[in-house]
C-alpha cells in the first residue's frame, strides 16, 4: 500500500482515487491520493513541486468554526465536523463537497444548480415522525412482480406474489385488531 | 444491572440470527445518528463535558426502554475483548475500541437494540430486523428517535437535515442496510448483471470490500442520506434487496436442477474442511460455512438447521468463540486451533446426503 502525500498524511480522509507512480533515475515512489488532492493537481498541471498543498494549508489555517475551532482544511480534505454550528460556518464548502463526492443524487444536485434556495434536506424534520405499514413494502414488491413478469421470470413471480399475499393478509390482520 | 460477561452471555445463548427464515435474506439493520443541538459533537467534547452529556443520554434511553428491557454499559467497564464482542455481535462496522470515559453502550436484553453514546456522534441508535418485519423494526427505530428527540433537542437545519459528525452522513442520517447471502450469483457469475439493474443503492462486503464479498454475503445499503427520504430508504434498500433475492433463489434453483458437479465439489470440500481440520481461520471458517448453508438449503446436507449456521456465523469470530470458551485473549494459532475444535463438535451431527455422498 502506498503512502499519502507528506502534505495530506494524517488529515485527509477521502476515498483514494489515484495512485501516482513517479520514476526518476532509479528512485520509484508510489503515493495514493483523493481526486481533490491538491498535490495531484500540482503535478499535472505544473505548479511548481508540492509548495501548492503547503500554500493551502497556509492560506486556509485561519479560517475556522469560532464555536469549535474546526479548520476549512479539516472540512476540505474530507474530515469530520466539530459542532452544528460548523454547517453554517462552512455552508457553501460542504455542499460543494458532498457535491464533488456523489454523496447526494443526481435529481437533487440538478435541482439545487437550478435553484439556490432548494434545500437539500427532503426527509422528516424533528417534530414528524415517518412510521410504515406494510403497504410500504407491498409497493415495492409489486415493483419488483413487475419487473419479473416483463423479463418473463415466472419463478420469481410466484415467489413475489406469495410475499404480497402474506403482507396483504398481514395488514387485514393488523387493521381488525 | 448484568455486568459485561453475564450480558455476552445472554447474547451467545439467543441472537436475531437464529430467528430469521429467509436463507438469503439473513438480517437487516436500521441505524440513525443523532446529536443534541446545543452540545459539540463527541470530538470537541472535553472529558467532563462528555461524562455530563452521557448522563444525559443515558436516562433517555432508559426512559424509553426501561432499566427491565435495556442497559447501558460505559465503556471504561468494558474489557478489549468485551468491546469486540458486542462489535462482532450487533454487526458493526464502525468499531468503538478506543472508547473511553463519557462514552458507552446500549443493548437491549433480546439482542435487537444497539446504540453507542458519545462515540463519533452523541446517539448511534440501531435496531436489527429479527423476524422478517421490517415495518415493524422500522416503526421502533423511529419511536425510540422520537422519544429520545423530545427529551433532548437534536441538531437540524433545514438544508443538511440532522446534522452529523461526518457531513456525509448528515439528512435523514440513516443507514438501512440488507445482509444478503449470495453464493450461488457468486458462483455461476450472475452477479455483475443483477448489479446493474440497482439503484441508489451501495454494495459491500462484511469486512466493508466492495469487490469481495467475504463468506458469499453482500451488504445493500442505500448509497445517499442527504436529498431523500426516509421512505424513499426504504423503498430503494427493499426493492434492490428483494431483485437479489429472487434472482438468488432462481440460481439456486437452476443449480440444484442441474445437479452441478462444481458447486457440489465446492460444498463437500468446505464440510471436509469445517470437519477435519486442526486450524481454522476466522476467514476459512466463514467461507466454509456459507457453503454448508447452501448445501443445507439446496437440500444436500441435513442434520442441522440454517438458523443453526446463522448462529454460527456469529460464533466463530474471535471474541465469540473466546467468551464462548471462557477463554482469556489469546494469539491466533490456539484461537484458530479452538475454532476448529468448537466446529467439529458444533458440525457433529451435520450430514452429506445421499446427492453429495
Amino acid at each position: 500500500m502506498a503512502d499519502r502525500p507528506e502534505e495530506c498524511a494524517g488529515q485527509c480522509r477521502r476515498p483514494v482515487a489515484v495512485i501516482y507512480k513517479e520514476i526518476v533515475g532509479d528512485l520509484v515512489t508510489c503515493i495514493e491520493m483523493c481526486s481533490e488532492c491538491p498535490v495531484l493537481q500540482a503535478k499535472l498541471y505544473g505548479n511548481t513541486s508540492l509548495t501548492l498543498g503547503k500554500q493551502i494549508v497556509g492560506k486556509e489555517a485561519g479560517v475556522c468554526c469560532g464555536r469549535c475551532g474546526t479548520t476549512l482544511l479539516s472540512v476540505r480534505t474530507g474530515g469530520i465536523v466539530g459542532c452544528p454550528e460548523c454547517y453554517n460556518v462552512f455552508n457553501d464548502i460542504l455542499i460543494q463537497e458532498l457535491i464533488a463526492e456523489r454523496k447526494i443524487p443526481n435529481r437533487m444536485k440538478k435541482m439545487k444548480e437550478n435553484t439556490k434556495k432548494q434545500v437539500l434536506h427532503t426527509g422528516k424534520t424533528p417534530d414528524k415522525t415517518v412510521e410504515l405499514s406494510s403497504t410500504s413494502q407491498i409497493v415495492s414488491l409489486n415493483e419488483a412482480l413487475k419487473e419479473a413478469l416483463k423479463k418473463e421470470n415466472y419463478e420469481q413471480a410466484a415467489w413475489l406474489r406469495d410475499q404480497i399475499k402474506a403482507l396483504t393478509e398481514k395488514g387485514h390482520h393488523e387493521g381488525s385488531s | 444491572m448484568k455486568d459485561p460477561v453475564e450480558l455476552a452471555n445472554v447474547f451467545l445463548e439467543h441472537n436475531p440470527w437464529q430467528l430469521k427464515s429467509n436463507p438469503v435474506w439473513t438480517t437487516t439493520i436500521f441505524q440513525c445518528k443523532r446529536n443534541i443541538a446545543r452540545s459539540n459533537f463527541p470530538a470537541k467534547l472535553s472529558s467532563e463535558e462528555m461524562s455530563r452529556l452521557f448522563l444525559l443520554l443515558e436516562q433517555s434511553v432508559i426512559k424509553f426502554f426501561g432499566n427491565e428491557r435495556c442497559q447501558v454499559i460505559a465503556a471504561e467497564k468494558l474489557s478489549p475483548i468485551d468491546k469486540e464482542f458486542f462489535c462482532e455481535h450487533f454487526l458493526c462496522r464502525e468499531g468503538f475500541q478506543n472508547a473511553g470515559v463519557g462514552q458507552g453502550i446500549a443493548v437491549d436484553f433480546q439482542g435487537r437494540f444497539f446504540a453507542q453514546l458519545n462515540i463519533q456522534d452523541h446517539l448511534f441508535l440501531q435496531w436489527i430486523d429479527v423476524a422478517d418485519s421490517w415495518d415493524d423494526t422500522w416503526n421502533e427505530l423511529a419511536r425510540c428517535e422520537e422519544s429520545i428527540g423530545k427529551e433532548l433537542a437534536f441538531a437540524f437545519s433545514a438544508e443538511f437535515g440532522f446534522l452529523t459528525a461526518n457531513p456525509r452522513e448528515c439528512g435523514t442520517a440513516l443507514n438501512v442496510s440488507a445482509y444478503l447471502h449470495i453464493p450461488a450469483l457468486r458462483y455461476s457469475n450472475h452477479l455483475e448483471s443483477v448489479l446493474k439493474t440497482l439503484e441508489e443503492v451501495e454494495i459491500t462486503g462484511l469486512d466493508g470490500s466492495k469487490s469481495d464479498f467475504l463468506a458469499d454475503y453482500m451488504i445493500l445499503k442505500n448509497a445517499y442520506s442527504l436529498g431523500v427520504s426516509e421512505q424513499e430508504i426504504l423503498r430503494s434498500v427493499h426493492l434492490s434487496a428483494t431483485k437479489i433475492v429472487g434472482e438468488e433463489k432462481r440460481t439456486r434453483a437452476e443449480i440444484q436442477k442441474e445437479g452441478s458437479g462444481e458447486m457440489k465439489d465446492r460444498i463437500s470440500r468446505a464440510y471436509g474442511l469445517l470437519t477435519h481440520s486442526y486450524q481454522l481461520s476466522t476467514k476459512e471458517a466463514l467461507s466454509s460455512l456459507s457453503l454448508i448453508k447452501l448445501g443445507i438449503d439446496l437440500g444436500w446436507l441435513g442434520g442441522l438447521s440454517d438458523q443453526a449456521i446463522n448462529h454460527l456465523f456469529l460464533l466463530v469470530r474471535r471474541a465469540h468463540l473466546l467468551k464462548t470458551l471462557g477463554q482469556k485473549d489469546e494469539e491466533s494459532p490456539q484461537v484458530q486451533h479452538h475454532r476448529a475444535a468448537f466446529l467439529h463438535q458444533r458440525l457433529k451431527s451435520l450430514q452429506l446426503k445421499e446427492d453429495l455422498a
